[in-house]
């Protein structure tokens, strides 16, 4: 059995496929994670950090005390979650025929409840270094594919910013001592978060063609971060820290155009290709240097979805909701005729 | 199609939804965090006034990333590296701080000149959490140590700097009330800052967020620094124990967190003008002070070893995909 056998290829979204067991809890997983770890974005790393600042007293700390729970809830919610999905993709890597890449999922697996038993100083670099294999699994088939060049440059950056974080985590390890250009790794990390979220924009006009629409809904999106930088640069340079750990090295108005950027290519892939606009999401998540397993379980996620499922054989096909969800947004731009049987290209068909 | 199988999806959010309800009420976690650590070993004859000692070459170190302080005006800093050493003898912690400054500035005689100078940040004994890198939160104190060359000249000569040493060739007829209070109103308000006869090099400081920082004059807090060919190295020094409130309290066999910010008097860098590192994690070992011990070098490569032959034998055989 695989996901290819039982699901609708690569990117494919608009299309029924026969529904088995296999597919529909990992199509759920998958579906609840992007707003599971958002939600624990906004309330556990966010909003009970904020809530510092404000006085409670009264019916506000009765709210916050309970938000701050249902953002601790969201965590473990997403933890589960992330496990859960990374043993459905490794048994379905296995039941493929394809160990390797079924190992490299499966040695992360285990390298979390072996760090959280023995400690991350015992485990010294493995849970890192099992990140990194199960990001290379998952990433190196879609470099060697003949996927759109822009969308392969952007996956591979993101593969990229995982190695320096990756490298800099270790380097700054226990055990570890001198290592040789941690900050400029760092430094050089931020830079690529940057440039893969130009070419994330770019990948996306690729792929679809270029619409209006989501850079003009994304535009309010990034210029309320320059807005609210000039307002309030303390706060404003904290949350960004806080949510996805860029220090912001270069100059504000370099990230508010990346996140214009970034935001573009989210809502413009939603359309045709939405596991790609999760992937983005759990790519915010994940945050620059993903330092725990938490963090990097997202972080694989995140690129299984960016590359389509391409290493397992495509991604569970959303059904026929969101097929007339395309059909009606299809019928809205061309026409009745249009909305037959539109199907998005798979970007490994360009 | 089965009951189960049409509705597996559900049934799997709702286990996994069971499964994070117990985690959250047993307050336990499916994650295990890996942030950056700064270890301190015990050691003994720590030379915390000769910061270029060999020494210090084999206490265990991390590189920081600085940058510059974007958070709150005024804003300021640049982007540079600078290394942390930490050690301890099991009554004192020492850290070493060492940057690069192609001028070491040890003046603050003149309005227009401000000196080099170095922090470490830690989070008060009190804080339940990590709070905020920049000066805490109100909930979350901090406590600073900050060294200044110019504080460290001050104490070096045991005078405070005079109009004499500025403008060695300014003449002067009279000071008629050159020991009247009223015109060294600094000094007469105890601001420490105005200190003529300080003890220490590094202040002893608390902060509860922006705007919130306060002296806490404790003597034990020390730091000695000396710059050598375009770099600073500045060695701090504390009683593990300090018994204070708002302060810090270390011991063996523990871990805290650690923040760094540098200034660079010659960028007439002064206050919230500074480049700024966030938290890393200090961990106080009871082990002594080895030249390769714990998880050590060859750990590491051995874990590398096994890595590269795991990761070849994958990347080896992956699908090419179409």
């Amino acid at each position: 059995m695989t996901l290819v056998d039982e699901c609708a290829p690569a990117g494919i979204v608009g299309t029924t496929s026969p529904s088995h067991s296999a597919s529909r809890p990992l199509r759920a997983v998958l579906l609840a994670l992007p707003f599971v770890a958002l939600a624990e974005l906004l309330l556990m790393r966010t909003f009970y950090r904020v809530g510092i600042f404000i006085p409670k007293e009264g019916s506000f700390e009765t709210v916050y005390a309970a938000l701050s729970d249902v953002g601790s809830f969201a965590f473990d919610l997403a933890s589960v979650l992330a496990l859960a999905a990374f043993g459905m993709l490794a048994l379905v890597a296995l039941r493929r025929g394809d160990l390797r890449l079924g190992l490299a999922m499966a040695t992360f697996v285990i390298s979390i409840p072996a760090a959280l038993a023995a400690g991350v100083e015992a485990v010294g670099p493995v849970p890192r270094l099992a990140f990194l294999l199960a990001v290379l699994g998952v990433v190196l088939p879609f470099l060697r594919s003949r996927a759109d060049v822009a969308h392969r440059i952007f996956v591979g950056a993101v593969a990229s910013c995982f190695v320096l974080s990756t490298y800099t985590g270790i380097a700054q390890g226990p055990g570890v001592n001198g290592a040789p250009a941690v900050a400029g790794g760092q430094i050089a990390a931020e830079l690529l978060v940057v440039l893969a979220a130009a070419i994330a924009a770019m990948a996306w006009i690729r792929t679809e063609g270029f619409r209006l629409g989501p850079p003009v809904v994304a535009a309010p999106l990034a210029a309320s971060f320059l807005a609210a930088w000039m307002a309030n640069g303390s706060v404003t340079g904290i949350l960004v820290l806080w949510t996805v750990g860029l220090r912001l090295y270069l100059a504000p108005w370099v990230y508010a155009i990346a996140l214009w950027a970034f935001l573009a290519a989210a809502i413009g892939w939603l359309r045709h290709w939405p596991w790609r606009s999760a992937g983005l999401v759990l790519l915010v998540v994940a945050g620059v240097f993903v330092s725990s397993t938490y963090q990097q379980s997202l972080g694989v996620l995140a690129v299984v979805l960016l590359t389509d499922g391409v290493a397992f054989g495509g991604l569970p096909a959303l059904g026929e909701r969101w097929s007339r969800r395309e059909r009606w947004w299809a019928a809205g731009r061309r026409g009745p005729a249009a909305s037959a049987t539109k199907r998005a290209p798979t970007s490994a068909s360009r | 199609m089965t009951p189960w199988r049409r509705r597996s999806g559900a049934l799997t959010l709702a286990l996994a939804s069971g499964v994070a309800l117990v985690l959250t009420l047993t307050g336990t976690r499916l994650a295990a965090s890996q942030e950056a650590m700064l270890t301190a070993r015990q050691a003994e004859d720590v030379p915390a006034r000769a910061p270029w000692d060999a020494f210090w070459d084999d206490v265990p170190s991390a590189d920081l990333p600085l940058s510059a302080q974007t958070v709150t005006p005024p804003n300021g800093g640049r982007g540079l590296t600078m290394t942390a050493h930490a050690v301890h003898d099991g009554a004192a912690v020492y850290v070493l701080v060492e940057w690069s400054d192609p001028t070491p500035d040890r003046s603050v005689g003149r309005t227009e000149d401000f000196s080099d100078a170095v922090a470490v940040q830690f989070p008060s004994s009190a804080t339940t959490q990590v709070p905020a890198f920049c000066m805490g939160d109100p909930t979350a104190g901090v406590n600073i140590w900050h060294w200044r060359a110019a504080w460290q000249r001050d104490v070096a000569r045991a005078t405070a700097p005079t109009v004499a040493d500025r403008y060695p060739g300014a003449a002067v007829d009279e000071y008629p009330f050159a020991d009247d209070p009223a015109f060294a109103p600094g000094s007469a308000l105890g601001n420490p800052v105005s200190d003529p006869a300080r003890s220490s090099a590094a202040d002893n400081l608390v902060a509860n967020g922006f705007g919130s920082l306060t002296p806490d004059p404790f003597a034990e807090v020390q730091g000695w620094g000396e710059w050598r060919d375009g770099r600073w190295r500045v060695v701090f020094s504390r009683p593990l124990e300090a018994s204070r409130d708002g302060n810090v309290e270390l011991h063996a066999d523990t871990w805290t967190d650690v923040a760094f910010a540098v200034w660079d008097g010659a960028a007439d860098e002064r206050d919230g003008m500074k480049s700024v590192a966030t938290f890393v994690t200090l961990d106080i070992e009871p082990d002594p002070l080895v030249e390769d011990g714990g998880f050590g070098e060859w750990g590491l490569l051995a874990v590398l070893g096994v890595w590269i032959l795991v990761a070849g034998y994958i990347v080896s055989g992956l699908p090419r995909a179409r």
